[in-house]
């Protein structure tokens, strides 16, 4: 299953590199490089169910750009630091480390390259894994998540922008066993600060 | 160049998307989670006189088929208990304050049939037995305790379970079949404010068990701790508490239960004076390592502290107490 949709996406990639190579014209391929903060909120109404989870990410992501407005990509997060809070039936919090690791591919829709800011859409499709580290054991889960992100990001150099901040939702298609929610659907927030770096030249 | 760079980026993006922080030996259902079986407790005391760490381990567990009348029994658990000392914070209500073994059965839904402590020598005298039954929709609806258990002799106390329609406890009568007499379990409260609907406060003989409210517009006087024990049997007295505890738990992960004697000047409204404390028992109830086996587990450790949690005569003491059990995992 991981093989099938690791084999699509590099297909895509691949395409977009093709048509990328095509255009000559602009940037082939950017990378980026952020830090992400992602928030989920529980209601902890009952006994053992969550009341926030959070993470902070290194998020790396690379695409290829298809013209100046569009590019398409894939993105990796992962956790190095994360807490979630879950409410004991004394109406007291227990916090645990929390782990989390999100991936997927995303297209960026951006306004023309300008002289200073340049804002953008990322429509993401991807999985996120979140592991919460007990005491005695870990508990894992998975799902696929939806999203879309809104950013802006200024130009530093010819291959070099700052994006100053880039605020999003997901929206998760189940939520993790261990969370203890009735709630059907979960929502992480996110926000995003750091360098996209243009790799080849304009000819 | 173009296919070096077509490959590497498909290397690249392979090594990506295969990356996984899922590790084999997590939890990663709650049908694996409901049947994540413990290797161990250890039981942590801390108290004015140190503190201590003893392990009460697995020893056997065993798929059966048993018919019983509640259904068929599917596993069986043996554990090895270490001995709870004359001067432990955890001691067994039969007395027993050497070594034990206890024998649970489980029905096939996972919830306990059985549990027995059994002295560990040759003879393996039963110390204490606690039968849990269940009614037709499967809700349990007795427990009962022979502790100690003595042979042919009846029941220590024999517990009917009620239910409202929503399903909750809403009572519960305890006969004592010895002799003859009966009491009841009166005035349930559930937290219905932030629809946890968690058992808030209940009376049992003439006593207040509750969780005494907090925040703006709580009238519950603070003692300290997260659980009181007071006379009164209307509901939240504010009766100067017999026992303050606090208690608290995770699933499957541990339970901790403090003896609460720091109230310093609470009892006088802040004024510097100083309130006698209690030095409390806690008694080993099988509900201690079983509750997270009922939907509303926590609820039937509350109202079962009328056995486990005896406060004592009023000591002068500002030690809090505290007896924490651990559950640990072979995964």
């Amino acid at each position: 299953m991981i093989f099938k949709q690791t084999l699509l996406i590099g297909l895509i990639l691949l395409a977009g590199v093709s048509r990328a190579n095509a255009q000559l014209k602009l940037p082939k391929f950017d990378a980026e490089l952020k830090i992400q903060q992602t928030l989920v909120r529980g209601s902890g109404d009952t006994e053992g169910e969550f009341q926030f989870v959070e993470t902070t990410n290194f998020f790396g992501g690379a695409h290829v750009q298809i013209n100046q407005h569009i590019a398409i990509g894939a993105y990796y997060g992962r956790s190095f630091r994360g807490e979630g809070a879950f409410r004991l039936f004394d109406n007291n919090k227990i916090r645990y480390e929390i782990l989390q690791l999100q991936k997927g591919f995303d297209i960026r829709i951006s306004t023309s390259r300008a002289k200073n800011w340049r804002k953008y859409l990322v429509i993401n499709y991807g999985q996120i894994e979140m592991v919460k580290v007990g005491e005695s054991f870990r508990s894992g889960d998975k799902t696929n998540a939806f999203g879309f992100n809104l950013g802006i990001m200024r130009r530093l150099s010819n291959n070099l922008y700052l994006n100053v901040l880039e605020l999003g939702v997901k929206i998760m298609s189940d939520t993790m066993f261990w969370l203890e929610t009735n709630d059907t659907k979960l929502i992480m927030a996110d926000a995003k600060m750091g360098l996209t770096y243009n790799i080849g030249k304009k000819k | 160049m173009w296919f070096m760079v077509r490959l590497l980026s498909f290397i690249f993006f392979a090594f990506i998307f295969s990356c996984t922080i899922l590790e084999d030996s997590d939890i990663t259902s709650q049908e694996e989670l409901d049947g994540l079986q413990y290797v161990s407790v250890e039981i942590k005391q801390q108290t004015s006189s140190g503190t201590s760490t003893l392990l009460a381990k697995v020893t056997s567990e065993k798929e059966v088929n048993i018919t019983v009348a509640g259904g068929t029994l599917t596993k069986t658990l043996y554990m090895d208990w270490p001995a709870l000392g004359t001067n432990s914070k955890l001691k067994l209500r039969g007395g027993t304050t050497s070594a034990v073994r206890s024998y649970t059965s489980f029905l096939e839904s996972g919830k306990p049939w059985t549990f027995y402590l059994f002295s560990s020598d040759s003879d393996s005298t039963l110390l204490e037995l606690y039968s849990f039954r269940y009614n037709s929709s499967g809700r349990l609806s007795n427990i009962i305790s022979r502790v100690p258990y003595v042979l042919n002799g009846p029941a220590t106390s024999n517990d009917t379970l009620i239910y409202d329609t929503n399903g909750r406890l809403s009572g519960i009568t305890r006969k004592y079949p010895e002799t003859g007499t009966t009491a009841a379990f009166s005035s349930f409260e559930y937290q219905t404010t932030d629809n946890s609907y968690k058992l808030n406060q209940f009376v049992f003989q003439g006593m207040n068990y509750q969780i005494p409210c907090k925040g703006s517009g709580c009238t519950s006087t603070n003692w300290g701790g997260n659980y009181h024990v007071s006379p009164g049997t209307s509901p939240f007295s504010n009766n100067f508490p017999t026992g303050v505890m606090n208690l608290s738990t995770f699933k499957g992960e541990n339970l901790s239960m403090q003896d609460f004697n720091d109230i310093g000047d609470r009892c006088s409204g802040g004024g510097g004076g100083s309130c006698p404390a209690w030095i409390d028992t806690f008694y080993f109830h099988p509900l201690m390592i079983l509750k997270d086996r009922f939907s509303d587990g926590n609820d039937l450790l509350f109202i079962y502290m009328i056995d486990w949690w005896i406060p004592s005569t009023p000591q002068a003491s500002t030690t809090n107490e505290k007896v924490t059990m651990s559950f640990n995992y072979d995964l």
